[in-house]
């Protein structure tokens, strides 16, 4: 038995079916943080792709760190971390390009946070004092859910999260301990048999919930009604949070906004509730929407398979934000 | 229902296992027969129960007009021959419409440059094989070789469903003594042992071997334009595995759950991939295939015994006729053609009494079915033709994908240098328990990534 599971592990590594080794550890600040001086392959049905990571953490830079320029931060989820992304062209690199090499950026993205675990991150992680500007992406509709723990589905990695009563006022609530489970799923998140677990788990939790599809349906919208302005809260309590620290600190913070709404149905309504909160707190901030709307009648946006943005769409968004918002530094 | 799914082996396989030695220790022998037939129509209408009427039809009128021909003294009107010719044709009429009608009316329409609208009929599963296991049985009504069985032990014999839906094509004389032999009737250890055995050698061949080639054979047939140097040999050759080790692994997965039962299927691949020429190859790849065309076929035409000239004729049209029965396409029918001329200048180049080095001759032979299975293979001539150009080098050359490389190596070297399944399988012994197990484990864990994945697949013989 053991001896099947071992070769299945290496057939795994060395076949067209490998998922890849886990690329997160426990963190104790923010839940899961990318593991140190690391490189592995993410692999879906649509790229194989070879990401690396540096002594802190953060996604490489193709281009070597220089100390006596300023750094600009990237803060973002899975589509800023880009691991499916050729490393050259993923948005921090090319940023790095379009600036003519007169900054470091740096891409402090993690796949599955939102902007509460995203402004920790920048508290434990980033090295501010060197910092001349912070960008921050918001997606939407994926950051308004994340701001919630009890979408964190108990399989998944701990985080940490910030509980607002109003902007002012909040709670962070850090991950859970580093126990046995997490010492558990550290020393598996070596092995490919991790993500193969971790998919054997979702698809029976699908296939289950599937036999009671209507109920979860109508529970699920419940839900959603009633923290609707619960998750408003929490999203702006984050950004302003920021806000607060990087006006402290003299550093300059701007927002990119994406809404997968307005880009697939034409609902605008989230995007402008969100600009009015940034335009009413003075943040600079742009809306990838209409851009990426012209975009894509010229090229493909994103990876088939998970939506993901490709490499090409990376380096048009760099441009884009170079001319409507990065110009000027 | 597939043999690698889990329905299949955690419920039908044991579930019919159990109750049939059950009602056989009860001495309901006829009962327990019965259930077979039951549970083989179970197993065969879990895909689409509309197929359940034609196998049943099909079943019911091969065993009245086997039966009619069989009788020493016939006292129907028609005589015997003409019965029997009414029988084949009825039998490759049914064949012919819900396999070849729309090939027929697309060709029709082409030619002559109408619209006639094409039938697009769902094709019955098995229906070639149970048609060609059928007319066998008529033929041999025919010329006295069968008995009066009953009809229970007929319909075991076309549904039995470890060989039911892609052989091997049985034949009576091999199935119906082992269905009424009562030592069979008793569950036997060693049986048990030697069909879990093979049955998860041919699980592991399939989902792990097959599964894994599959990736790259769709890759380069259907998902790439432009096939350089490199891609194109190593798609065609992932095929060439993909086909080998999915359909011996099908077989050996029937042989394994008839051996259950202790029925003995006959083998239909004897390291296919060893052979040394083409005549060679056609003894050792889909055996079962081509002793019914030899003898169903190839020797009622005539055979050798009309001269050089008609012997390779009719090698031609016998694998027309086998290329056909993979399935209605001109590149099915060419893949035939090249086969049948290969056998033809075989059989001259035999004749001519001229010899090659051994390794020449297994790289000759290798080589021809390679590149005979991208027409089997291609959807359209143009696949065909993609793949081919880059082997030969027309699209350039590019890196090659070495993992791919490794596998297609390590592939060879289990193809050439490896005991077949059927080998192990004679030279059982005891401590091969742990290999059952260990495949058997790694294969499932193999099926539920597949599964998880949404990758499940489908044997690439159902199609045929």
């Amino acid at each position: 038995m053991i001896i099947s599971v071992v070769i299945f592990e290496i057939f795994l590594r060395y076949s067209p079916f490998s998922s890849g080794i886990s690329p997160v550890v426990y963190d104790k600040d923010i839940g899961m943080w990318h593991k140190k001086d690391f490189s592995g392959y993410l692999i879906k049905e649509c790229y194989k792709n070879k990401y690396t990571f540096d002594e802190i953490g953060r996604v490489a830079n193709s281009y070597t760190y220089e100390k006596n320029k300023k750094d600009i931060v990237l803060l973002g989820d899975s589509q800023i971390e880009a691991l499916m992304v050729e490393n050259s062209k993923n948005i921090h690199n090319s940023l790095y390009k379009e600036l003519d090499d007169r900054y470091n950026v740096l891409n402090y993205g993690l796949s599955g946070t939102g902007p509460s675990q995203q402004y920790q991150i920048l508290k434990n992680k980033v090295e501010l004092s060197n910092v001349d500007t912070i960008i921050h992406f918001v997606f939407l509709e994926n950051d308004l859910n994340d701001t919630d723990p009890k979408n964190f589905a108990s399989t998944n990695r701990p985080k940490v999260y910030m509980k607002f009563e109003d902007l002012d006022n909040y709670k962070v609530i850090k991950p859970r301990a580093y126990g046995i489970k997490e010492k558990i799923r550290d020393f598996l998140g070596n092995f490919e048999l991790y993500a193969y677990l971790k998919k054997t788990i979702y698809y029976y939790k699908y296939l289950f919930e599937k036999q009671d599809k209507n109920n979860i349906k109508i529970k699920k919208e419940v839900f959603q009604l009633q923290n609707e302005e619960y998750k408003w809260t929490q999203l702006q309590g984050s950004v302003y949070q920021i806000n607060k620290l990087t006006k402290k600190l003299n550093i300059k913070y701007k927002i990119v906004i994406y809404s997968t709404y307005e880009f697939k149905d034409n609902y605008s309504l989230k995007t402008e509730r969100f600009e009015k909160f940034l335009t009413s707190q003075s943040i600079s901030h742009i809306n990838l929407v209409p851009f990426l709307k012209d975009l894509s009648k010229t090229q493909s946006l994103s990876f088939e398979c998970d939506g993901h943005w490709n490499g090409d769409t990376h380096e048009k968004i760099s441009s884009f934000m170079i001319r409507k918002m990065l110009g000027n530094i | 229902m597939l043999f690698n799914s889990y329905e299949f082996i955690f419920a039908f396989l044991p579930i019919t296992f159990i109750i049939y030695f059950y009602l056989n220790s009860k001495r309901l022998i006829i009962g327990a027969k019965g259930f077979l037939v039951f549970a083989s129509l179970f197993f065969y209408s879990w895909w689409n129960i509309v197929y359940l009427p034609i196998i049943l039809s099909s079943i019911l009128f091969n065993y009245v007009i086997g039966n009619t021909l069989a009788k020493k003294e016939n006292k129907s009107s028609f005589n015997k021959k003409s019965i029997l010719i009414f029988g084949i044709v009825s039998n490759l009429s049914l064949l012919g419409y819900f396999k070849y009608a729309d090939f027929f009316i697309e060709n029709f329409n082409l030619i002559s440059s109408s619209n006639i609208e094409p039938l697009k009929l769902l094709l019955p599963l098995a229906i070639s094989f149970f048609t060609f296991q059928q007319i066998a049985y008529l033929v041999d009504s025919y010329k006295n070789e069968t008995k009066e069985y009953d009809f229970l032990n007929y319909a075991l014999f076309v549904t039995f469903f470890p060989q039911l839906i892609a052989g091997p094509i049985v034949h009576h004389k091999v199935m119906m003594p082992q269905f009424v032999n009562k030592y069979n009737l008793v569950k036997k250890y060693k049986n048990i042992a030697l069909g879990l055995f093979i049955f998860s050698i041919g699980l592991f061949k399939k989902v792990v071997i097959a599964d894994t080639f599959a990736v790259w054979a769709t890759a380069g047939f259907d998902n790439v334009e432009v096939l350089t140097l490199f891609d194109a040999w190593a798609t065609s050759l992932s095929y060439t595995f993909q086909l080998y080790f999915d359909f011996s692994g099908y077989t050996d997965m029937a042989i394994g759950a008839a051996l259950l039962f202790n029925i003995n299927l006959p083998i239909n691949f004897n390291s296919p991939y060893k052979a040394t020429n083409i005549q060679d190859f056609w003894r050792r790849w889909h055996i079962t295939l081509s002793r019914f065309l030899k003898d169903y076929i190839y020797i009622p035409l005539g055979g050798n015994r009309l001269g050089s000239f008609r012997t390779y004729t009719n090698l031609v049209a016998t694998f027309l006729i086998g290329g056909l029965w993979h399935g209605a396409g001109w590149t099915f029918i060419f893949w035939g053609l090249l086969h049948g001329i290969a056998l033809a200048i075989n059989r001259a180049w035999q004749n001519l009494g001229f010899r090659l080095p051994k390794i020449l001759a297994w790289f000759i032979t290798f080589n021809f079915v390679n590149i005979s299975w991208i027409f089997f293979r291609a959807k359209h001539w143009d696949d065909a033709i993609n793949v081919l150009k880059g082997m030969f080098g027309f699209n350039g050359i590019d890196s090659i994908e070495w993992m791919q490389l490794n596998y297609i190596a390590l592939a060879f070297i289990f193809v050439l240098l490896f005991k077949n399944s059927t080998k192990w399988l004679e030279e059982y012994k005891k401590y091969y328990v742990h290999i059952t197990f260990g495949l058997f484990v790694f294969t499932i864990l193999q099926l539920n990534n597949m599964m998880v994945s949404r990758n499940n697949s489908e044997f690439l013989y159902f199609n045929f």
